[in-house]
């Protein structure tokens, strides 16, 4: 790889990162700030969709063609499914419980 | 800019873990412990590449399978509990 070439796909891996991270906090900042859990759910989502794929996306730029490029895209196609998976079942385990209307301390 | 990334990555994992032990609700809790799992990964993952220690990437692989699903199987389990 030029030196050209890798400035630009420092440059690029480094805003992807800097996204993801981004993302990251903004997540935990919504977890922190929102009322109720269904909300919080939300806020967590985004992480798990966009915040450590884009991190990983940038170490992914970063590291050129070769065996960790794949090891991250596993990693990133694992975390992409696995990640709304389990929010999708806390959140029908939440509704659940409460449509059955049991008592439970979800909301702070 | 790493430094950036990696100081919010930080950030992120100690208000994540402060958190996790001041909520009182188990389903914020098991929430906020996924958001850490995830975060975790994406930390191992930056330091294996920055550190060119390769080894810990499939450190992050496996943490990552475990994490997510052993997160899985305590909701299914915690679902069909009555």
């Amino acid at each position: 790889m030029s030196e050209l070439s890798f400035d630009i796909a420092f440059t690029i891996a480094m805003i992807l990162m800097l996204l993801g991270a981004f993302f990251s906090l903004s997540a935990v900042i919504g977890l922190v700030r929102f009322p109720d859990f269904l909300t919080k759910i939300h806020a967590v989502s985004v992480s798990d969709s966009l915040g450590v794929p884009l991190i990983l996306l940038g170490l992914m730029v970063l590291s050129g063609f070769n065996l960790i490029t794949l090891k991250l895209f596993i990693l990133i196609i694992l975390i992409f499914i696995t990640g709304p998976m389990v929010v999708m079942e806390l959140g029908n385990y939440y509704v659940t419980k409460q449509t059955d209307g049991a008592d439970d301390d979800a909301d702070e | 800019m790493i430094a950036v990334v990696c100081y919010l990555l930080i950030l992120c994992i100690l208000i994540g873990t402060i958190y996790l032990l001041a909520a009182k609700s188990i389903f914020i809790k098991i929430l906020t412990f996924g958001y850490l799992n995830n975060i975790i990964i994406a930390f191992i993952s930056l330091y294996a590449l920055f550190t060119n220690n390769f080894s810990y990437l499939d450190v992050a692989l496996i943490y990552a399978i475990l994490a997510q699903v052993s997160t899985i199987i305590i909701v299914k389990y915690m679902r069909g509990r009555k």
